[in-house]
């Protein structure tokens, strides 16, 4: 067995190593701060649909040679606004309309995938990320996503906040409800598709629900939970990563694996009991 | 249109519908500014639909709500707006403290951090509706009579005219109501204008000065002693309606 210097430097020689290291701790921090909300409002499954609808969008930028992030970033937006459309226009309730779209475009990825066979792609690693396989083009990318949602979320913080806790109370003062349920709906969207490469489309929901999660059992305050949250959230990207190198493992499996130790440590731990 | 300082809230015929369903129509009426008012009807009879049309956040079918004297939308800020519970997310993190500073959500510029205004402010109203020494719990670990006490600090820190409260009293013990009532009529006394609706009808002509009675349309609005005749309870309530009044007015 290595020494603990070897185990941490020597994946560092390689510089895929690196970019797949920065681009797993962009998505971590990122995922937690915005899962938080995602979390206190109860957005989990509209976070997973979305994950698995945006796959058409995925293929579709594939076969015509453009950005993957593109396509998945335009799916996932027009799908969180179709979403709130569909709900509002069939009367149906909300889970309803995301379990039909999601299916519905879920399949339709697949069935995108099995037609075309010009695609180096597989159907493998847009379920399970394959972040060794990350482009400094990628990396860049990531970084510029990243920050924006960081700094949306930043931005809004006090109206996200305040409709999050009341949402009429905040329409009657004045803050405008529905453009923000639309805005972190669009985030949620934009974070996926940066969470696609390093832990797939299958385990995003994970890297949203499980950090935030846990930081809810440790801090009692929102925006600790936030930041306690996107720490979480980082320490199990690099932590997963390393475990992925070292003992061959699926780099998504292996950071969720670490995030939800972290959530069961938590829950063992946690003294105050509601 | 002009600030009107008498009038705080106008009703000319209002008439409200979802879909087919009339929920409300021909409410007229008129509020004093400065006046507390109870605004009572049996679940279902439309008061959060009224106080929705006030606030400006649904589609009037007919008629005219003026917010002393301005159109609801040019009255936003003005009006403080406490939902009934079952609107709030009460699992969300957030301490009493933070709830009131909410208050503040309008003022200032984007990005602006409280500034020693805004917590002085914010200490002032703890203080006043008796939760200074709970500001720093969360809500969620609150009683239903303090939930509603921070609330009114929230309105209070938004320095509005108009205080709106949905369905207060529920869930909440009757010593509790009392203490609330008696804030809320401190407000009342510098000048604002506070609805309340209820469904309860314990003690109403000891705790209000107005009554607005609405079950789909004003049934009776005034003074307690003279809007709530038996024909108006029964119109509201049906005849089981009476005694179960005269029920609440024994104790």
């Amino acid at each position: 067995m290595n020494g603990v210097f070897e185990t941490i430097a020597d994946p560092l020689q390689y510089s895929f190593m690196i970019r797949a290291l920065a681009v797993s701790v962009l998505v971590g921090v990122t995922c937690a701060v915005l899962g938080a909300y995602v979390v206190m409002r109860g957005l989990a499954f509209m976070g997973d649909a979305l994950a698995h609808a945006v796959l058409p969008g995925v293929v579709a930028a594939l076969l015509v040679g453009m950005s993957p992030f593109a396509g998945a970033a335009a799916v996932g937006i027009a799908v969180a606004i179709a979403i709130g459309y569909l709900t509002r226009r069939t009367g149906l309730s909300e889970d309803t309309t995301i379990g039909i779209l999601f299916a519905g475009l879920f399949a339709l990825g697949i069935a995108l995938l099995s037609a075309s066979d010009s695609l180096s792609v597989n159907l493998e690693d847009l379920l399970l990320g394959q972040v060794l396989g990350v482009s400094t083009t990628d990396v860049y990318i990531t970084l510029g996503m990243a920050v924006f949602v960081l700094f949306v979320l930043y931005f809004f913080h006090k109206e996200l906040v305040f409709t999050s806790f009341d949402p009429v109370g905040a329409e009657v003062i004045g803050v405008p409800t529905k453009f923000l349920s639309y805005l972190l709906l669009v985030l949620l969207a934009m974070v996926i598709v940066i969470a696609l490469q390093a832990v797939g489309l299958i385990l995003v929901m994970a890297m949203l629900v499980t950090p935030a999660a846990t930081a809810y059992l440790l801090v009692r305050r929102f925006t600790p939970m936030m930041v306690v949250g996107g720490a979480l959230g980082g320490i199990s990207a690099i932590v997963g990563l390393y475990l992925s190198f070292h003992f061959n493992i699926p780099s998504g499996a292996a950071m969720v694996l670490v995030a939800t130790g972290f959530f069961i440590t938590a829950t063992a731990l946690r003294r105050r009991v509601v | 249109m002009t600030f009107d300082p008498v009038n705080a809230l106008t009703m000319n015929d209002v008439m409200v519908q979802f879909g087919d369903t009339v929920v409300l129509e021909h409410v007229t009426a008129t509020l004093a500014a400065g006046t507390l008012v109870g605004v009572v009807g049996p679940n279902g009879a439309g008061k959060s639909t009224l106080f929705n049309a006030i606030a400006g956040l649904i589609p009037l079918e007919q008629g005219e709500v003026l917010v002393h004297g301005l159109p609801p939308e040019k009255a936003r800020g003005r009006i403080a707006y406490v939902p009934q519970k079952e609107d709030i997310n009460w699992r969300f993190p957030l301490t009493a403290r933070e709830v009131v500073l909410l208050g503040r959500v309008h003022k200032g510029r984007r990005l602006h951090k409280p500034n020693s205004n805004d917590r002085n402010l914010v200490d002032e109203c703890l203080h006043r509706v008796g939760m200074w020494e709970l500001q720093n719990n969360l809500v969620s670990e609150l009683s239903g009579g303090q939930r509603q006490r921070v609330f009114v600090a929230r309105a209070l820190a938004q320095e509005a005219d108009i205080l709106m409260l949905d369905e207060a009293f529920s869930g909440v013990d009757f010593a509790s109501q009392e203490t609330l009532v008696a804030a809320l009529r401190e407000l009342r006394d510098e000048g604002k204008t506070i609805l309340l609706a209820t469904h309860d009808l314990t003690r109403l002509s000891e705790r209000f000065d107005t009554v607005l009675c609405i079950n789909r349309h004003v049934c009776a609005v005034g003074p307690p002693a003279t809007a709530f005749t038996p024909e108006v309870l029964e119109e509201l309530y049906g005849a089981h309606g009476v005694t179960f009044s005269e029920g609440g007015h024994s104790h």
